[in-house]
């Protein structure tokens, strides 16, 4: 829709599109112009500009500009490029941008007798300030992490990445809260086809609002238990994905980023692998690994080797594991899911109580609760033991996202071991194996690269190789250019001794 | 693989040299992993190894015979080589019998699976509980397609490899390596019946050539076919020679040898009984080879019929192989027996042998009437 010449037909309608809302300031200036003095109108939303900003680069500048000279033809153009200080402004002559540059936060100048507005950046709203994320704490590294502000998190990552090879795209989904994402790559680096597959997925977005759970909406495999995009609130983790070739999408008013493409062993790494000795790093995500494993599988293999398969235990500590289970009333399946649903309500208690108690209530609960449990006959304290290691068990993974489907997979595990014993834990996990196969984030393998094998991209993978090591970037997320500068350790050298 | 391929190559083809190699060792090793059929063959168990190694020559031959027909008829499968060399109606027949020897094996995996678990873990399970579960978990694999099942075969081969090495060096303290003599005792009847059985399950490499055509490299299959026949004798050899050497002449009348192998592990009297152990790598190998077969069976189905989708016959496939597995075979020890090539084995190599030979006229008639 076209903006009119009448400055009070522009007004009105902007004051009918924003359904006269408290917060839409229409701010009328005289503008020293001949023959006639010209009005002009500043409009904003109020909080979420820069106050002292407006007054001195907008209001200011106008009600001293002296434009006795200038035609109506003409005004637009000396206000916008001589007398407005706004760094960033541009000249709009549709209603409709005019009301989107508003509603974000921008000032729009509307001059009496011209068809056209300026628009300029003034935004500024209260933000938090750049925190430790909570989720993903390291004990070595950065401590900063993604905020709500799409800017700030922009501006974080081009800390790391300093040169005009970082590329931002903004979009914004739908037609009523327009919330911007960005689409950040590396020219260069990124694949051209993964480039433009990200952009087609966004534009492809048609949602009301989506501060949150963009993922669903640009994912593989929206109905896989496993999430196919990692989320992170570090800026550390999203800059290496970034520098491998891979997508980081940001969305206003998130502080978590989402990476794509992303694949099985990236939720079992972690920023602290490479801040430590690769050795140590290496052990770190073995670790990981076989935490997956037993908070996947053991209370099922508890339940399987106590229902079915009491030959595969020493007859001592079957025995052990007998008495204790004297007296218990139920099965040793309703003794595991009870335990394990008693835990996991413990766990969901502990993160929505006030901060302050939430712990001690979560510890206290679950030490109280389990004494209790044995005492009266409810559980054998075997069982608390095998629910607690299965709970530590299932934090060793850093992506959240990731220890949630384990969680609810292993009551899948459990059940099926309850009716089947090994057989039925082997097979539900050859489905699971084969769907995980089957999944692909942005077009690359999950499972790769064990399945398929890439015996390149192992040492990022399975195990944590010097960063010297690391000469070339994963191979299936397809990068321009596979081969990385990766430098090579300088010792001492006895030329230099001698020196 | 290697950065060389570039991407719409890689996407183009969906399976890897590796995972066919992959693919190929677990269908060839998913008859030891329960039983170990060539453990029945004979009362003179001693001189198993040596039929082993004779199979070796005849197997890579029949290997090499798919892989050159694949090569020779690039993006054909065998069924639709059959059909293109035999004809219409003769290529049909054969297809369909071919086909038909992938159903039976089909049906005698699951059979082996389920036979194992009621036997050993749940007797009061009927049989077709499951039988029903392992049909179902091959038709959704099958549905998945194969790229999933070749990507399954990287993580089930390493955990097969895994189980191969527990079972080959734990039970060595009960070997008696004087088990393996006197050899040639009762001359060479033994020795060729073995080897005849030997390759009687090497036919079943006639699956590569529905896998060929989905290879990444036209020209790339023989190494990965060649690599699967030598690497999964060079297991076999192993494993009987473990077999013989822990039990010795009670070998032929065991049902399942490599079973009771596990059942006899002891390592320091706290790690024992490790039959439930050896189930994960059991119900895995045999649940991809059911995959596969069921996926290749459709395949080859949809394509003598001329059907354009395989799809919609996986799941009357898993019906018809859950129906055979409870009608064909009895039990575990008539499971094996069927296919000793004193009786099904011996109907599998003639039919084998008169696919290759009419493959072989089909191909010089070809060159005789069209001079290609």
């Amino acid at each position: 829709m076209p903006l009119s010449a009448s400055l009070e037909e522009n007004a009105s309608a902007l004051r009918e599109a924003f359904g006269s809302s408290a917060d839409l300031v229409l701010r009328y200036i005289e503008l020293a112009t001949s023959p006639k003095r010209r009005t002009a109108v500043v409009a904003y939303i109020q909080g979420m500009t820069d106050r002292q900003y407006m007054e001195d680069s907008v209001i200011s500048s106008l009600s001293t500009f002296d434009g006795h000279t200038l035609t109506a033809a003409s005004i637009i153009e000396v206000l916008r490029d001589g007398v407005l200080t706004v760094a960033d402004v541009e000249t709009i002559d549709d209603l409709n941008d005019v009301k989107r540059h508003i509603a974000q936060g921008y000032c729009a100048v509307l001059v009496d007798g011209c068809d056209k507005a300026i628009v300029g950046d003034v935004t500024k709203w209260e933000t938090r300030s750049i925190e430790d994320p909570t989720s993903e704490s390291t004990v070595s590294g950065p401590k900063e992490g993604f905020v709500e502000s799409l800017s700030t998190n922009i501006t974080l990552l081009r800390r790391y990445i300093r040169s005009e090879f970082l590329r931002v795209e903004y979009f914004y989904s739908g037609p009523v809260s327009r919330t911007p994402i960005a689409l950040v790559y590396v020219a260069g680096i990124a694949s051209e086809r993964l480039v433009q597959e990200g952009r087609e997925r966004l534009r492809r977005l048609d949602v009301d609002g989506i501060s949150a759970g963009l993922e669903e909406y640009i994912e593989d495999a929206p109905t896989s238990l496993f999430p196919t995009l990692l989320k992170t609130q570090r800026p550390d983790r999203a800059v290496g994905a970034l520098l491998e070739g891979r997508l980081v999408f940001l969305v206003d008013g998130n502080p978590e980023t989402l990476i794509a493409p992303a694949t099985l062993h990236m939720f079992l790494s972690s920023s602290e692998d490479y801040y430590e000795r690769f050795w140590v790093g290496t052990m770190f995500r073995w670790l990981r690994m076989l935490g997956l494993l037993v908070s996947l599988l053991l209370p099922g293999l508890y339940v399987a080797v106590t229902t079915f398969h009491q030959e595969l235990l020493p007859t001592p500590l079957l025995l052990a594991i007998a008495a204790q289970r004297e007296g218990i009333p139920f099965p040793a399946v309703a003794e595991a899911l009870l335990m394990e649903v008693i835990f996991e309500i413990l766990r969901e208690a502990g993160i929505r109580l006030p901060r302050i108690v939430g712990p001690a209530v979560s510890i206290i609960g679950a030490l109280v609760l389990g004494e209790a449990a044995i005492r009266a006959g409810l559980a054998s304290p075997a069982m608390i033991v095998v629910v607690a290691a299965t709970g530590v068990a299932s934090f060793a993974a850093p992506a959240a996202s990731f220890q949630n489907a384990i969680r609810l997979l292993r009551f899948g595990f459990t059940i099926v071991a309850a009716a089947m014993g090994i057989f039925g834990m082997s097979l539900l996990f050859f489905v699971t194996v084969i769907s995980l196969c089957d999944t692909r984030s942005f077009g690359t393998p999950f499972l790769e690269p064990i399945a398929p094998t890439v015996v390149m991209d192992w040492k990022d993978s399975l195990i944590r190789a010097p960063s010297w090591a690391m000469k070339s970037r994963p191979w299936l997320i397809w990068p321009k250019e596979v081969k990385k500068p990766h430098g090579r350790p300088v010792p001492w050298s006895k030329g230099r001794q001698k020196e | 693989m290697n950065g060389s391929v570039n991407r719409a190559e890689y996407e183009k083809v969906q399976i890897s040299p590796w995972q066919l190699f992959a693919l190929l060792m677990i269908t060839r090793l998913v008859p030891v992993v329960i039983g170990f059929p060539l453990a029945s063959v004979t009362t003179q168990e001693q001189d198993l190894w040596i039929s082993v190694l004779l199979s070796i020559p005849v197997s890579l031959a029949y290997s090499l015979l798919v892989v050159r027909l694949c090569e020779a008829f690039p993006g054909k499968s065998l069924i639709g080589i059959l059909l293109h060399l035999l004809g219409p109606v003769l290529g049909r027949f054969a297809g369909l019998l071919l086909l038909n020897s992938w159903i039976l094996i089909l049906a005698a995996m699951l059979r082996a699976v389920a036979e194992v678990n009621v036997a050993a873990v749940t007797p009061e399970t009927p049989v077709v509980v499951f039988l029903a579960l392992l049909a179902a978990a091959a038709v959704y694999a099958a549905r998945k397609g194969l790229e999933p099942i070749a990507r399954g075969s990287e993580i089930v081969l390493i955990i097969l490899s895994g189980f191969f090495l527990f079972l080959l060096v734990l039970p060595l303290n009960l070997a008696e390596p004087s088990n393996l003599l006197p050899l040639l005792e009762h001359g060479w009847e033994t020795v060729i019946l073995g080897t005849l059985n030997t390759v009687s399950f090497y036919t079943e490499f006639a699956i590569a050539g529905m896998l060929l055509p989905h290879l990444r490299h036209r020209k790339g299959g023989r190494k990965p076919v060649i690599g699967a026949v030598f690497a999964s004798s060079a297991l076999l050899l192993v494993f009987i020679v473990v077999l013989i050497m822990v039990f010795g002449s009670l070998l032929s009348s065991i049902a399942f040898p490599a079973f009771s192998l596990a059942r006899v592990v002891s390592v320091g009297e706290f790690i024992e009984r490790t039959e439930s152990l050896g189930m994960v790598a059991w119900v895995l190998t045999h649940s991809l080879k059911c995959s596969l077969f069921t996926w290749a069976c459709a395949v080859g189905l949809a394509e003598v019929f001329g059907i354009p989708d395989a799809k919609p016959l996986m799941a009357p496939l898993g019906f018809l192989s859950v129906a055979l597995a409870l009608t064909f075979f009895r039990d575990g020890f008539e499971l094996y027996r069927f296919f000793q090539v004193r009786t099904g084995g011996a109907l599998n190599l003639g039919l084998h042998l008169v696919l290759a030979f009419a493959v072989l006229g089909g191909l010089a008639w070809k060159k005789l009437t069209t001079g290609k």
